[in-house]
């Protein structure tokens, strides 16, 4: 049998409220041997308590939870743990939601009723790269991160007598481009890596990198927005 | 306050009338007779004569022109003051000379032109008194042109200064008398003219051409030299005078609203009529042609007096009334002047009195256009005022039927997606279900697999409606690329291998959830028959452009068995695979693959706007 470092073993934490799905997803869990439930929590307020305590590797998030939505959990744990996995767990149709994840700071989704694609594999999946990226999810990211991005205004600096913020804006390289739009148009990821010349890891790569783009744009675009709104005025002062 | 202004200025002038005939002063003598020698034209001149004044050249010249020289003896005047004496004519002419003991005292006769006419104006000729001696011999000569009206009126002779006095009053009452109707008439008739060109009412225009018309035929008295030799120039202001007459019975047509069917060709013939009788009569010297036309005027001015008295009577209104009454006077004063200026010898040198009377009718018109006009503008601005609130309901209409026919489109369009969504619910989902439900009821001990296969397959379905639902932007390709996605894992299990070859197509435009869902069955329905029928194990998948012919292709290839495409075409799945295309706008075209393998080519035809520019088209793949 072969043996697992101890610090090779995946530590998750599970936010989910049903408890049957729940109860699943620890068996499921358990029965790898490379990973194990760090803890699990049925509502926001259980798992900001659990977020304080331990430091998962992958966090599995529900986004309907009884007492708020799981999107708070996941920007918890972008912020406290930035080396955490956060992974939503979702429903298949809830692209929307999927992308609002992403941009509060998840990097992958697992669709619940995936049929053939197993938790376990999902979770080494975000743990080694990022998740599968369906046509539709490439296209809106594509379409987001392709807008003109945000920049603060030069006269907001002259109110505030400071320079200008800094915001990190990124903008699609021509290759995560060229990968988005193959992606959107259903290539596969081995297709993609073919028809670009590159390997199949290369892809994968990339596509962790767009996820993680995406929440950075995301947070930029609020904070252009607040800045245009002169939220920001009064931190900028003091 | 215009009208009361002429009023004021008109009636000096009419009442200078009543004492228009020239008192002989006491020491003054009238002239009734002369001894006169005539000579027409080309002819020896004739015996003297002995006739009494008035003398008219018209009645004497047998319509010849030429002259004629009276000869008076002057008796010294009893009872005089000293100083200058004087003649008065009140008419002499056309043109004239006076010489008293073969003195001249006037301009010579041989520097007057022939157009000049100076029995137009009454003439005042001064006789310095040192060429009286007392039984004096004064010479009058004329030279006079048929029916001008030349000849020469009864003479006074007195002291200048007493003469100028009553030569001025005269003088005013026919010259200022005129110049005030000229310029009565001209100001009004502008002025109508005027206020026709910013509201083309008849009444205006024809009072506007009347009056000017009128302003030419009076003013001829004002001016002595006219532009025009005799007879042309008498023909001319004859015909103005005709043309005035029938203008003020069409403006009485016009003020009493009555509009018959033969006034037009009543109004050319009378035309015609009046410029024949002025041109031939004063061309032609026949004097009796055109005082039968000026008879036939007064009584078509008294034909339209009488209407219009008539019509004031019956309708009761000022502007009626006035016109009745203003015509009424004309028509009288207009018999009074045919019969006495034209059937009485003794009143060569009247005045005749129509044209003073010309400004009562041309003040009443004045009046009444002015009524007219503020009427008018008042009607207008009510009319404007209703015509902007009649707009405004009509907008508010509009709108309403507007938001209604929104509403109605509104809910046509959610009543037909909602039935789209029915459809599907029922047709893919409700019946896998059902048929799961029916498995699991049998209780077959074989059932699990089965029942398994109807819900992931209910799954599926329902994934694919929701994903009909997703905002594709037009982008066909990843409608396509989204269904690979989802039936990735069912052909893996079937064992077949999908070619992918979506080349990048520009966005379509049209594309609905119902038009994604038409696209996503058509495909199923093409997968599903290379799967069963044909048992292909590889399915090519290939989109273009064509840009010339504003379409797109989707063509889809398989290994399989294949089919002649003429014996199958009845196939239910082939008439779905149409009608799929059909939804879209497009058309399939079925036949066989460079495998031997089915072949469906289905064309989108894009809208017939151009397609925009797609950035990715030029993207190398393959």
């Amino acid at each position: 049998m072969m043996t697992i470092a101890a610090d090779q073993i995946i530590q998750v934490g599970l936010v989910e409220d049903q408890a049957e799905t729940l109860s699943r997803m620890i068996a499921a869990v358990r029965s790898s041997a490379d990973m194990r439930v760090l803890f699990h929590a049925a509502s926001v307020a259980e798992a900001t308590r659990a977020l304080a305590r331990y430091s998962p590797d992958v966090l599995l998030v529900d986004l309907g939870l009884p007492d708020g939505s799981g999107l708070d959990v996941i920007s918890l744990a972008s912020r406290k743990h930035p080396a955490c996995q956060t992974m939503v767990f979702s429903m298949f149709g809830d692209e929307s939601l999927v992308l609002a994840s992403i941009a509060a700071g998840a990097s992958g989704y697992l669709l619940k009723d995936t049929p053939g694609v197993t938790l376990e594999d999902s979770i080494r999946q975000v743990r080694s790269g990022g998740s599968p990226m369906s046509p539709i999810i490439a296209r809106q990211i594509l379409q987001r991160l392709r807008k003109s991005p945000p920049t603060v205004e030069p006269a907001m600096a002259e109110v505030s007598g400071r320079p200008a913020l800094e915001v990190e804006t990124p903008a699609l390289t021509e290759r995560e481009a060229e990968i988005l739009i193959l992606i959107s148009r259903g290539y596969t990821y081995s297709e993609v890596a073919s028809l670009l010349s590159v390997s199949v890891r290369t892809i994968q790569t990339h596509i962790k990198h767009l996820y993680g783009k995406l929440g950075v744009h995301s947070r930029s675009e609020a904070v252009f927005e607040a800045s245009k709104m002169g939220l920001l005025r009064g931190l900028l002062d003091q | 306050m215009l009208l009361l202004l002429l009023i004021l200025i008109a009636l000096p002038c009419l009442a200078a009338s009543s004492d228009a005939s020239v008192g002989i002063p006491d020491s003054g003598v009238t002239i009734r007779e002369a001894l006169v020698t005539v000579t027409f034209d080309g002819e020896a001149p004739s015996d003297p004569k002995r006739v009494r004044l008035p003398y008219r050249w018209d009645d004497f010249s047998g319509r010849r022109d030429g002259q004629a020289r009276f000869e008076i003896r002057l008796d010294p005047l009893k009872n005089a003051p000293d100083g200058p004496r004087a003649i008065y004519l009140a008419k002499v002419g056309n043109q004239f000379e006076v010489r008293v003991n073969g003195v001249l005292v006037s301009a010579p006769l041989d520097s007057q032109s022939p157009r000049l006419d100076l029995a137009k104006a009454p003439r005042l000729v001064t006789i310095p008194q040192a060429l009286l001696r007392g039984g004096d011999l004064l010479e009058i000569t004329i030279r006079a042109q048929f029916l001008r009206r030349g000849g020469l009126s009864v003479i006074y002779f007195s002291v200048e200064s007493d003469l100028q006095r009553e030569f001025s009053a005269i003088y005013q009452w026919r010259i200022m008398g005129s110049l005030v109707v000229v310029s009565i008439s001209a100001a009004l008739g502008v002025f109508s003219l005027l206020l026709w060109s910013r509201q083309r009412v008849a009444l205006y225009r024809v009072f506007g051409i009347a009056e000017l018309v009128w302003v030419f035929r009076v003013g001829d008295v004002l001016i002595d030299e006219p532009p025009l030799g005799w007879p042309a120039w008498g023909a001319a202001v004859a015909f103005a005078y005709a043309l005035y007459v029938g203008f003020t019975a069409r403006l009485t047509m016009l003020v009493l609203d009555v509009e018959r069917d033969w006034f037009p060709l009543a109004w050319r013939a009378y035309l015609v009529g009046a410029a024949a009788t002025s041109v031939i009569g004063f061309t032609r010297g026949y004097a009796m042609l055109w005082t039968a036309w000026l008879g036939l005027m007064i009584a078509l001015a008294m034909l339209c007096a009488g209407v219009a008295v008539r019509s004031a009577w019956l309708g009761r209104k000022l502007d009626q009334a006035l016109l009745a009454f203003s015509l009424a006077v004309s028509v009288l004063v207009g018999i009074r002047d045919w019969v006495y200026v034209w059937f009485t010898p003794d009143a060569f040198g009247e005045t005749s009195w129509v044209r003073y009377m010309s400004v009562l009718f041309c003040l009443t018109m004045g009046f009444i256009i002015a009524d007219r006009y503020s009427r008018a503008a008042r009607e207008l601005r009510v009319l404007n005022q209703t015509l902007a609130e009649r707009v405004a309901e009509r907008e508010r209409q509009l709108a309403a039927s507007f938001e209604r026919t929104r509403e109605a489109l509104q809910q046509a369009a959610v009543l037909a997606e909602r039935q789209r969504l029915m459809r599907d619910m029922h047709d893919g989902l409700g019946s896998r279900l059902s048929g799961a439900l029916g498995v699991l009821r049998r209780d077959d001990a074989s059932s699990d697999s089965v029942v398994v296969e109807y819900i992931s397959e209910a799954l599926e379905e329902l994934k694919l409606a929701v994903d009909s639902l997703q905002d594709y932007g037009g982008d066909i390709d990843t409608v396509l690329g989204n269904l690979r996605y989802r039936l990735r894992d069912r052909l893996k299990a079937a064992g077949v291998s999908l070619v992918w070859r979506v080349q990048p197509l520009p966005p379509f435009e049209e594309l609905t959830p119902t038009g994604v869902r038409s696209i996503q069955h058509l495909m199923l329905e093409v997968i599903s028959n290379a799967m069963r029928h044909g048992a292909a194990t590889e399915i090519v998948v290939m989109t273009h452009f064509d840009p010339e012919a504003g379409c797109a292709w989707i063509v889809i290839e398989d290994n399989g068995r294949g089919f002649d495409p003429d014996a199958i075409q009845g196939g239910r799945g082939l008439t779905l695979i149409k009608q799929r295309a059909r939804e879209l706008g497009g058309e399939t075209v079925i036949g066989v693959g460079p495998d031997g393998g089915c072949q469906i080519r289905v064309r989108l035809p894009y809208g017939s706007a151009e397609p925009p520019g797609c950035p990715e088209c030029n993207h190398p793949i393959e």
